[in-house]
């Protein structure tokens, strides 16, 4: 189990869900931002590290296909520009088809003490968008056509990893069934792994970060989110543990309540950092 | 007073690349004194690291005593030819934050010595040499205990910010003895990996390898390789090795 070797000939997928309804446009926990802009910047830096990840002199390696599903006032591929349409496009294709390249600051070291500022370039690929319903239920049978037709085409592969991005109030009836579904589906090499990180806006929620039981869960949203994130691999609790000094065991799952950004980023990174890149 | 021949040369790139994409690099310099050989595996994390490791083994060809004052002086020239031949050619997005990070790669070099019939080596993370006399392996260096194969070795960088940390993870021997008879083989980590595992229950790997000679043109270390990769015994990793017989 999840010891499938990625490799140009054996890519593995990456499908992110995204919630765009229209409170997406409430402010993440803890900063003065719209929570539809925190994960668009959250998708946009991942997407980049990825592709860093993968390049090497020649080029980028395509050993993942990405996608990306957004869901609001209506459900569909949200990839724009040259994606546009795409379910899944070779990290190669994202690559090269940023919708555009913008240039931002960040602080670094001087070298004596102080911080300086440094032009770094961020690619854009997705935008932060905020309307209508949040129609879950349809996005996750649109997530589970796109995941079946990719593993029959991959059945070695290592499975595919979902990351689900909401605020998680249902519009279109309980997705409950639909996203047991997803977790059901399997390569060879073992089941999918789903990734739930709900950004409540539940005044009772508190941050949690993988927990391994429902105990500190606030509402019947975190607690169905809570009960179909995957359990976190082996190689992903050693990661949690030793990069982020996170509070792990094997019988945490991917599922994070109220993170803030950094947690949000965090949570990306263990959840995309599979063992065996080769 | 000694002499060496390298029996065989094999750099193999992981299954599923091509050979320009294998970013293991090695270098043999013979003399009538001595013959120096070094093997280099460039991290697959990191991009252009094949150019990095082909001029690490390069250049340190030429240097005069394994010491690692020598070495390190030595880096400072080869960081500037790798600048230059990564810079050739505008870069996309992607590859420039690549660069920035830079490349490394772990390094061993063996120097024989014909006259003093002995060797000295030195090695900075996880590619390996090992001494075979009468059956029996006299040394396993710089690893000894296949266990550490698992750890994230110690890398030289393109970047001049770790090289204070070289001190620590620099490993050499001085003066060991060699004879007629004797083989010195260098390899890199995967093959080092299987090596020491079959060494450990007795299965006399070195066999298997004296078998593979550079003269046969078939293709059967290759094909060796490429069994164990697939029964999971050799890890799918660039791959190379160096035969040297003492004559």
């Amino acid at each position: 189990m999840y010891t499938a070797e990625i490799s140009r000939q054996n890519p593995s997928c990456f499908l992110f869900v995204i919630d765009q309804s229209g409170s997406m446009s409430d402010n993440i926990s803890g900063q003065a931002k719209p929570k539809a802009q925190a994960v668009a910047d959250a998708i946009n830096k991942l997407l980049s590290n990825l592709t860093i990840k993968c390049a090497k002199s020649e080029g980028v390696r395509d050993y993942y296909h990405v996608g990306v599903i957004g869901y609001g006032a209506s459900v569909g591929v949200a990839f724009t520009g040259g994606l546009s349409g795409k379910e899944l496009a070779p990290i190669s294709e994202i690559a090269n088809n940023p919708a555009r390249i913008e240039e931002r600051t960040k602080k670094v070291d001087d070298g004596a003490g102080g911080l300086i500022d440094q032009k770094v370039k961020f690619p854009i690929w997705f935008d932060p968008t905020a309307n209508g319903g949040t129609p879950m239920n349809e996005a996750f049978r649109l997530a589970n056509n796109i995941l079946d037709n990719w593993l029959e085409l991959h059945p070695d592969c290592f499975p595919p990893t979902v990351i689900h991005i909401t605020d998680g109030e249902s519009t279109d009836g309980n997705p409950e069934e639909e996203m047991q579904k997803t977790i059901g589906k399997s390569s060879n090499d073992g089941n999918l792994l789903l990734f739930n990180l709900h950004v409540s806006s539940n005044p009772n929620a508190k941050t949690v970060e993988f927990p391994s039981n429902n105990e500190s869960l606030p509402d019947q949203y975190s607690q169905m989110l809570f009960k179909t994130a995957s359990p976190l691999t082996e190689f992903m609790v050693s990661i949690a543990k030793n990069e982020y000094e996170l509070n792990v065991s094997e019988t945490s799952k991917g599922f994070v309540l109220n993170g803030d950004l950094a947690l949000i980023i965090t949570a990306l990174d263990i959840g995309t950092r599979p063992s065996n890149l080769r | 007073m000694v002499k060496a021949r390298v029996l065989s040369e094999y750099k193999l790139p992981k299954a599923g690349h091509t050979n320009d994409e294998c970013e293991d690099a090695f270098s043999i310099k013979p003399t009538r004194q001595s013959l120096k050989v070094f093997v280099a595996d460039g991290a697959t994390e990191s991009s252009f690291a094949k150019e990095w490791a082909n001029l690490l083994t390069d250049d340190l060809k030429t240097i005069r005593s394994f010491s690692l004052r020598n070495i390190v002086k030595r880096l400072p020239k080869i960081r500037n030819e790798w600048k230059e031949q990564v810079s050739q050619k505008p870069l996309p997005w992607y590859a420039e934050i690549k660069l920035e990070k830079g490349a490394f790669s772990t390094i061993v070099g063996l120097w024989i010595n014909y006259k003093k019939s002995s060797f000295n080596c030195f090695a900075i993370g996880d590619c390996c040499i090992f001494h075979l006399r009468n059956d029996e392996i006299l040394t396993s260096f710089p690893i000894e205990d296949e266990i550490e194969f698992s750890n994230n070795p110690f890398l030289v960088s393109t970047k001049i910010d770790d090289d204070d940390k070289i001190v620590e993870h620099f490993r050499e021997l001085k003066n060991q003895k060699i004879r007629k008879g004797d083989y010195l083989f260098v390899m890199s980590d995967a093959l080092a990996c299987w090596f020491m595992n079959k060494t450990k229950v007795n299965d006399r790997p070195w066999e298997i390898l004296i078998g593979f000679t550079g003269e046969s043109l078939d293709n059967s270390f290759e094909e060796w390789l490429k069994s164990k990769r697939d029964i999971k015994e050799i890890k799918n990793d660039d791959t190379t090795l160096l035969t040297i017989e003492i004559l």
